[in-house]
């Protein structure tokens, strides 16, 4: 690994300890203290306190924490339930693969997150909601993807060697296709994680994400936009932490694609 | 109508809205509406569903249009000075300000662009719609974004056009630099990058929606996550059905001028 990928691993192993770690530290991110209020950066508090003065920094590294558990549970959730349906449809071909590429087809024509966004509004803001609501936006890509890798590789000597001797489907689909058409799963993965946390920080943003008093970054940069004249560095925070985090990834993201040479994937 | 409504009067707000339909009764209902264009009633404030959204339409369109120009008008220079003078500064440049595009999510870019033009020079409005002035940071917040995309895909797709042939052919018979980049290779390079902006139209309309609400913009955006806020289920679905809608017949719309662009393709299929 070349010099230059270490600091966004860095970044980001620090971003994954303090998240990891923000239960144990000594933080009160609810801690609501009056003579605090809207205090600007200073020695003590590097990042100052909100319009409740409570403490930003904490409430930044609860906020990781929020931003990395959504996005490891949905990209698991969607990477896992993706990749079986896409395989299967491939592996099965015909009608169910027809029903899939349809079923695809129907949630690629609402663009982006709009659909998480609907989702969210119907079920209810809540971050379990938030949760169901990205998982059900972003399997289809894991789907997709599974699905032509499959193809490609449904019918290669090896596969078509197995069968014949009789081995069951499903030890095909994991033994035979899985470990081949992991790599470029993995990539996508990697861009689906940066996509999640940019998409909970805007469900958040919109009131749809996680409730008060739990802290998001999204719902932060809500909270601070409110004050900006007075106290920017409510907004600065949390936005820079995001940034921070969602550069990382996807810097990673394109040293792993280049790694593996994978040119199919597009980034975005 | 509140917790501790009596029985009766739910059963006739169920009948009312028609939720004591079978399922398939109301789908179909609903179905027979849209093609009337009649997307039924706020159940807020009682108004026809098409309506509000025609009231709200304008401004999602100008700011639309808006974004895209200021995307087209950074991402053009930037992705074929980028191509042109490939491992230059302006590729590094490209490359930097790609990254960051895709990262900075809008609603960290907004209130970034609020609080450097708004609070602290003061050349344009905070937010809210009057006149061209308060346009210019919701356009540049979604146009950005885009920007940061589209130089990318204009400067791969020129790389693939500065290869061929045709370019060298121009060349050699003379024709100034612009002329052959401008004439020859922006022409064909173009055709990948359409496909490609009619896709992320998607993510320009789906970013509208966090964008308007930033901005105070009276879009369909801002409707929309104001009728989620009131639970006014109707309008969120029609809401929904008409962005859906928009990007569908975008993407069949740069599907068709594909062929006219192009017309290798028509001899082929």
């Amino acid at each position: 690994m070349s010099k230059i990928y270490s600091i966004p691993l860095l970044i980001l192993v620090t971003w994954s300890v303090l998240a990891l770690l923000g239960p144990i530290l000594p933080l009160h991110p609810d801690q609501i203290s009056l003579d605090k209020i809207l205090l600007t950066p200073n020695w003590g508090q590097w990042f100052g306190h909100d319009d409740l003065g409570r403490s930003i920094s904490a409430r930044l590294i609860m906020g990781a924490r929020t931003s990395l558990s959504v996005a490891i549970v949905v990209v698991s959730i969607s990477l896992i339930i993706g990749t079986f349906i896409g395989m299967m449809g491939a592996w099965l071909g015909g009608f169910w693969d027809k029903t899939l590429v349809m079923v695809v087809d129907l949630f690629i024509a609402f663009p982006g997150i709009l659909l998480a966004i609907a989702l969210a509004g119907l079920l209810g803001p809540g971050i379990m909601n938030a949760v169901i609501a990205l998982s059900i936006v972003s399997w289809v890509g894991f789907a997709r993807l599974a699905r032509v890798q499959t193809l490609s590789i449904k019918n290669r000597d090896h596969v078509c060697a197995a069968y014949a001797l009789g081995t069951p489907s499903f030890i095909i689909a994991l033994k035979h296709i899985l470990p081949l058409i992991m790599a470029p799963l993995i990539i996508e993965a990697t861009f689906a994680f940066a996509g999640v946390v940019i998409a909970e920080a805007g469900l958040s943003f919109l009131g749809l994400g996680i409730q008060p008093p739990s802290a998001s970054w999204g719902s932060m940069i809500r909270d601070g936009t409110r004050y900006m004249l007075v106290a920017p560095h409510m907004v600065l925070a949390p936005g820079f932490a995001i940034l921070s985090l969602v550069l990382c990834i996807n810097l990673l993201g394109d040293y792993l694609r280049d790694k593996m040479d994978i040119r199919e994937i597009s980034k975005v | 109508m509140g917790e501790t409504a009596r029985p009766a009067d739910r059963e006739a707000l169920r009948h009312a809205l028609g939720l004591d339909l079978p399922v398939l009764q109301q789908w179909w209902e609903y179905l027979k509406g849209i093609a009337h264009f009649d997307l039924g009633k706020s159940l807020h404030s009682k108004q026809a569903v098409t309506q509000l959204l025609l009231d709200r339409l304008p401004a999602t369109a100008i700011l639309s249009i808006a974004s895209l120009s200021v995307a087209i008008v950074i991402a053009l220079p930037l992705g074929i000075l980028a191509a042109v003078y490939k491992d230059s500064i302006w590729d590094r440049l490209a490359m930097v300000s790609a990254m960051l595009g895709v990262s900075i999510p809008n609603f960290v870019m907004g209130p970034l662009l609020i609080l450097i033009f708004a609070l602290w020079l003061g050349w344009v409005p905070v937010s809210g719609k009057e006149g061209l002035a308060s346009l210019i940071l919701p356009a540049l917040t979604l146009g950005t974004a885009l920007a940061a995309i589209l130089s990318r895909m204009i400067r791969a797709s020129m790389l693939d056009v500065l290869q061929e042939d045709y370019i060298r052919a121009a060349r050699a018979r003379g024709l100034s630099e612009l002329r052959v980049l401008g004439l020859h290779a922006l022409r064909n390079a173009a055709l990948p990058v359409i496909t490609i902006l009619g896709m992320q139209l998607g993510a320009l309309l789906a970013g509208a929606v966090i964008t308007e609400t930033i901005f105070s913009w009276p879009g369909i955006g801002q409707l929309m996550i104001d009728s989620i806020q009131k639970r006014d289920y109707p309008v969120v679905q029609a809401c929904v059905l008409l962005i859906s809608f928009t990007y569908v017949l975008v993407n069949l719309m740069t599907d068709v001028t594909y062929t006219a662009l192009d017309p290798r393709l028509k001899l082929e299929t």
